[in-house]
């Protein structure tokens, strides 16, 4: 008997994507990267013409997959990722003691996992954030736990195949380097709550993305739904994304699959 | 136990190609966006595709939405109806206008059982990016006594290397829209296609209404997988609210020599 279970975070009108300069280009919305969390109008990206639904939109939205070709150069696009590396054994890791603002995510987290995490796995990180997915956006996309470079280097070194999260990216929601100018008012909420500098904290603009796809790593970005049903265990996963040529990222169903 | 993946998939691409509507054709399917001015490190151009989507297009399903009201948008399918064991079977034997039968799948190998997923290779996809009109006019297509088959024999889900799950002539009533295939019918028969096929799409109402995932244009690697039992994944991507989408179609089979 095989139990599946639904990863996946969907892409719907009013649902938020990481903002990219393509926003501006399709929808005409000025200052996309504002609070990072502009909502999206009901008539994008998804919208009816000649009878039928269609999308209009850049594909880092909802469950997704990056791309080698989108923060490394010479990356081979989404379509040529091998569906190897989409599929295998993996581990639900319990992240949920480390659901706080800005909170590292660091080797030692991986280290101690449970169930251990082993080479070739792929592994999906439960750090509760997905709360927030849909409910409070700002809160989603500024505040999310993230990975710190040390948590990449653990995982390149013990081989992993994959790294889902329930997280917008692979990387920590400040490692956006220079700060100050890519998300101004999440540099002045750092600097009055915490006194320090985020150019010292965090002085490499998205280091983790680019070494885990360096490596070779699959990325997988905004995982949830059903993801606490099943942390704690080991199992199959799939992530089959949406092949489109040449592109940057692919939307993708990401499923859980037990054997009984 | 080793398994080896399939990709039964075409990927979405600006080359094409799409069914035959009116009009399609104008959508430039991915633009790519270079990010100059915002200040990446060095302000390298970092591209962002952006994509310019009709669903039902490449590798695709039909969601039961299409046909029925109230029915399963793409994403709201059960998973298990996308994902099982299912067969591969070979229909490469069949010729322009040939129409899948129910006999078809009753002697079809391997043999098909309830609950499989069922993929058929009627050949038709070494047209696809090679000759269009052959690809979207002339293939084997299913017509009401395969589709039902497939209902009565509790089949959960099927897909096809054709360009829609009806055959290219049931179009009735639209003969204005597609007149180039009852010319060609009826000079290659003798025969007058709508009374032939006097429904429009009923199999696409047939395999809909009965919540089966449905798909259209399979193809990549099939030839590889043909006549075996496998495991198929069909996933749809987590899309709210689409009446078709694209599904990436993976067969996995067992390989007991590989790691």
């Amino acid at each position: 008997m095989t139990k599946l279970y639904d990863l996946s975070q969907t892409v719907h009108n009013g649902s938020v994507m990481w903002p990219h300069i393509a926003d501006n280009v399709i929808s005409g919305f000025p200052g996309a990267f504002v609070g990072r969390s502009r909502a999206n109008t009901k008539e994008w990206p998804l919208r009816w013409r000649n009878g039928l639904p269609t999308y209009l939109g850049h594909l880092h939205g909802g469950t997704h997959v990056d791309a080698p070709l989108y923060a490394i150069d010479g990356g081979i696009s989404q379509d040529k990722i091998p569906l190897e590396n989409l599929f295998g054994t993996g581990v639900i890791v319990d992240f949920r003691h480390k659901k706080k603002k800005w909170e590292r995510i660091t080797a030692e987290d991986f280290e101690k996992a449970t169930p251990k995490i082993k080479a070739g796995d792929i592994v999906v990180c439960n750090t509760g954030w997905q709360e927030y997915y849909d409910k409070d956006n700002y809160i989603y996309f500024n505040h999310y736990p993230g990975m710190v470079p040390s948590a990449a280097e653990w995982l390149i070194r013990k081989k992993v195949k994959g790294i889902a999260g329930t997280w917008p990216t692979s990387d920590h929601s400040l490692a956006y380097y220079p700060l100050k100018s890519w998300m101004p008012w999440l540099y002045e909420e750092y600097v009055g709550e915490t006194g320090k500098d985020p150019a010292k904290e965090f002085p490499t603009f998205e280091p983790c993305l680019a070494m885990l796809l360096k490596a070779g790593i699959t990325c997988i970005q905004n995982a949830g739904k059903d993801i606490d049903l099943i942390t704690g265990k080991r199992c199959t996963l799939a992530a089959f994304l949406l092949a489109i040529e040449k592109a940057d990222a692919g939307m993708t169903r990401l499923v859980a699959i037990v054997d009984d | 136990m080793g398994y080896k993946l399939y990709d039964l998939s075409w990927p979405v691409s600006n080359m094409g190609p799409m069914w035959p509507h009116r009009g399609m054709f104008e959508d430039r399917m991915v633009k790519r966006i270079c990010n100059h001015s915002t200040g990446l490190p060095g302000r390298v151009s970092r591209q962002v595709c952006v994509w310019d989507a009709i669903f039902h297009s490449f590798t695709h399903m039909d969601a039961p939405a299409h046909e029925k009201t109230g029915g399963y948008f793409a994403n709201q399918i059960p998973l298990e109806t996308c994902y099982g064991t299912g067969v591969v079977v070979d229909f490469r034997y069949m010729k322009k206008w040939d129409q899948i039968r129910a006999e078809d799948f009753e002697k079809a190998k391997p043999k098909i059982k309830a609950g499989d997923i069922v993929i058929v290779n009627t050949g038709w996809q070494r047209y696809w990016q090679k000759k269009d009109y052959f690809y979207h006019n002339h293939y084997p297509g299913l017509v009401p006594s395969g589709a039902n088959w497939l209902v009565e024999h509790k089949v959960k889900a099927v897909g096809g290397t054709w360009a829609a799950l009806d055959h290219p002539m049931a179009y009735a009533g639209m003969r204005e829209d597609y007149f180039w295939r009852y010319e060609e019918y009826k000079e290659d028969t003798g025969r007058d296609g709508e009374k032939d096929f006097q429904a429009y799409e009923p199999c696409h109402n047939i395999l809909c209404t009965h919540d089966m995932l449905a798909i259209e244009d399979v193809g990549g690697e099939i030839d590889k997988v043909t006549g075996l039992r496998c495991t198929i994944a069909a996933f749809p991507a987590p899309i709210e609210g689409t009446i078709g989408h694209q599904v990436r179609v993976v067969a996995i089979v067992d390989d007991p020599g590989k790691n």
